[in-house]
């Protein structure tokens, strides 16, 4: 049964951070509201929309790319700082989400804030190494991508605080990127999605961050995989020796979409094809 | 709840439930029976409707999310006696089968040529991605936008 009685439109991000402190639990943020739509949850007396509060800025500044949490996925798909910053996972994973129609609706902080199993820009962040950024009416705190997916952002976000922006570092000479999915349909769920970052140190591999998702509970690190890679010659035999690892260690689950089996292999087939992928960008990434 | 939108160009004032999606404010309230109850998920592109001149899903939008915005349907765009030249073009290329799919295709059309007015094929393709069409007419509808693109550029050379 509904209790909604109506919205607010704040014009600010004070404006909206002073409504919610104001407010008891019944008041909650509303973003692009493709996942609160279809769920008819109407819990909320009133639903602050955030679409108006000056938060959908996207800048490359220095050697941080920040991205507003408001900013739609069809906008970091295809706006040139994205390019500029050479954060090419999180380019291609806004751009698989989906369709274009609900990228123009769905919102970076709301896809990370949902934290669906098919959130197919989270294990892009995870790859890259984001930052989230806090803000409530006492302050603001940054969070690790890491941590706040770990510890769930249900558990991180503290009554009365907002996610107000994504920082993802530049792309340095030596590192590359990539994201990968794979879905029944260009529109359907995501059935495993994988995003592969890469540092060369000489002719060896520094350091690697492999995230995936889709496979249930939620996107996660492939902890094994960067291990093997971390040291290692970026050759074929080992970007697959990894990807096998990684598939192995995965936390998958079965849905009517598809059984385990066939997750897994998927996730091997994505791993190892992003790691190549980002490899080959590395390669030509020189200051 | 009171909820101000402009509707085609004219501003309008409802009062509706606050859980109201944008897809019945349109066609109940408003009248604009042009914007169709498809999936209510937001994948099949039935209920498109401009939002401030982007193409999104009305299904999945609740009204008071665009409140005081501007939202064009294809009633917006033309009528049968001063057809909208993408709806000419519908009709000629026969991409017009059921219908169904088509006020939103026309409006997701509409976007692309006021950001593009030179759209490539694969634009169209982009454009057009997760508008459902159970007809399949999909290659007849590609074909209608380039030409409708065709046509308005030419026009606008000929109002020179």
């Amino acid at each position: 049964m509904t209790k909604l009685e109506g919205f607010a439109h704040p014009r600010s991000v004070e404006e909206a951070l002073a409504l919610l402190a104001g407010s008891p639990g019944d008041v909650r943020p509303i973003a692009g509201g493709t996942g609160l739509v279809p769920l008819a949850d109407r819990r909320a007396r009133v639903l602050i929309d955030l679409s108006r509060a000056g938060l959908e800025a996207v800048v490359l500044e220095g050697e941080t790319l920040r991205l507003g949490a408001t900013a739609t996925l069809d906008a970091v798909a295809r706006t040139r700082a994205v390019a500029e910053a050479g954060l090419d996972a999180l380019a291609e994973a806004a751009g698989a989400a989906a369709s274009r129609r609900l990228r123009r609706q769905i919102t970076l902080g709301g896809n990370l804030v949902a934290l669906y199993p098919w959130s197919d820009t989270v294990p892009a962040l995870l790859a890259l190494a984001a930052t989230v950024r806090l803000r409530s009416a006492d302050g603001s705190r940054a969070v690790a991508i890491d941590d706040f997916v770990a510890r769930h952002p249900s558990k991180v976000l503290r009554p009365g605080e907002l996610v107000v922006e994504i920082a993802v570092p530049r792309a340095a000479p030596h590192t590359g990127s990539a994201f990968l999915k794979f879905a029944r349909s260009a529109v359907d769920y995501t059935l495993c999605d994988a995003a592969a970052w890469v540092r060369l140190d000489g002719g060896a591999i520094g350091e690697a961050r492999v995230a995936v998702g889709g496979l249930r509970p939620l996107p996660a690190r492939l902890a094994a995989a960067e291990r093997m890679l971390s040291g290692s010659a970026p050759d074929p035999e080992t970007l697959a020796a990894a990807a096998a690892a990684g598939a192995a260690e995965a936390e998958i689950s079965a849905d009517f979409r598809a059984s385990v089996e066939y997750r897994r292999e998927l996730c091997g087939v994505l791993v190892r094809r992003a790691l190549e992928t980002a490899v080959r960008r590395a390669v030509g990434r020189t200051p | 709840m009171r909820l101000e939108l402009t509707i085609n160009g004219v501003p309008r004032v409802f009062e509706v439930a606050p859980e109201a999606l944008l897809l019945d404010v349109l066609r109940d309230a408003a009248g604009c029976k042009s914007v169709k109850r498809g999936c209510e998920a937001g994948d099949c592109g039935a209920c498109t409707v401009l939002v401030d001149g982007r193409p999104l899903a009305s299904c999945m939008l609740l009204a008071g999310q665009v409140a005081g915005r501007s939202i064009t349907t294809v009633e917006g765009l033309g009528s049968p006696d001063r057809p909208h030249p993408l709806m000419t073009a519908m009709v000629e290329a026969g991409a017009v089968q059921c219908g169904f799919c088509i006020p939103g295709v026309i409006l997701s059309a509409k976007a692309l040529l006021d950001e593009n007015p030179n759209p490539t094929a694969h634009d169209v393709h982009e454009a057009l991605d997760g508008h459902l069409c159970r007809c399949t007419g999909y290659v007849k509808q590609i074909d209608a936008v380039l030409e409708a693109a065709a046509r308005l550029r030419a026009g606008k050379e000929g109002a020179r």
